[in-house]
């Protein structure tokens, strides 16, 4: 596995740990009762991605062999075709973002500011989550591709 | 100019234009508290047409037999482009997240009627950035070149 993939699980793994994070978060918010509620789980899930953050940046930056190379042509066209698929992305959820909010408040209705700095995070988490999964998915083909050459 | 630098020139054109109107109505609907004029939107179209009309014959019409129609330096262009108004996508919902909390404070409320002002103004501006950027990159290459 070289640095590209080792960082594209890294960045799927933090992406998937913080959607499950602002779900938490989310959820705690609009929750009836008391306003510390979630708090227990807010915090255990920060030590959780500290941890991964350390764990997987040791992988992340540790060569597998000497022989490992840093990034070549193949990895460069890779993240560029995941940037593009993530690009995509986010034009579909800021289409998403336009025309779900008034189907639940109706026309006339408002959305708090708070609201927007949540919507856009997901949204940049979701993106994060596809060039990730867009890098890996690619080199899952080229090695099946090869396997079959 | 290849097919690509032409795509380019009138998408850039296209997307200014839509981003006049969209200005025009924005001011006329919120700073005026008016209807827009119909006049404006058949101009618009007027203009939009001959775009497109434009558009169709400069696509279709090759500039010399060795046109080509997409090489790798066309698509590394593109894919280059891409990246940058990837970018400029990020710097602009950083602004329209913190616009509004400036603007209404933390506790106001945003209509939902805005929404897609703010986030047509995005996909405007990050067309722009990206149309701009094809032209910039075959713009450099030309200057390279001599």
């Amino acid at each position: 596995m070289n640095r590209t993939q080792k960082g594209a699980w890294f960045t799927l793994g933090i992406s998937s740990l913080l959607i499950v994070f602002m779900a938490i978060i989310f959820g705690a918010m609009f929750a009836a009762g008391d306003r510390r509620a979630g708090v227990g789980l807010v915090r255990f899930w920060i030590w959780l991605v500290l941890l991964f953050l350390i764990v997987a940046l040791f992988f992340v930056l540790r060569k597998q062999s000497p022989a490992e190379p840093a990034a070549d042509e193949r990895d460069h066209l890779i993240k560029r075709n995941a940037v593009l698929a993530s690009f995509v992305s986010v034009w579909i959820l800021l289409a998403i973002e336009t025309i779900l909010p008034p189907a639940f408040v109706g026309d006339a209705g408002a959305i708090p500011v708070f609201l927007l700095p949540i919507i856009n995070t997901a949204i940049v988490i979701v993106a994060l989550l596809v060039y990730s999964a867009g890098i890996l998915l690619q080199y899952g083909r080229t090695h099946q591709e090869a396997d079959h050459e | 100019m290849n097919r690509t630098q032409k795509g380019a020139l009138l998408n850039l054109s296209g997307f200014l234009v839509n981003i006049a109107f969209f200005a025009y109505l924005f001011i006329t609907i919120f700073g005026f508290r008016a209807l827009p004029n119909r006049a404006a939107a058949v101009v618009v179209l007027l203009v939009f047409a001959m775009q497109v009309g434009w558009g169709i014959f400069l696509y279709r019409k090759r500039q010399s037999p060795a046109e080509p129609e997409a090489d790798e330096r066309d698509k590394t262009i593109m894919k280059n482009a891409v990246l940058v108004s990837f970018v400029s996508t990020w710097l602009l919902l950083a602004a329209a997240t913190l616009i509004p909390a400036l603007i209404l404070g933390e506790a106001g409320s945003l209509p939902v009627f805005l929404l897609p002002f703010i986030n047509f103004g995005v996909f405007a501006l990050a067309g722009v950035v990206y149309f701009g950027a094809v032209l910039v990159q075959y713009g450099r290459e030309v200057n390279h070149e001599q």
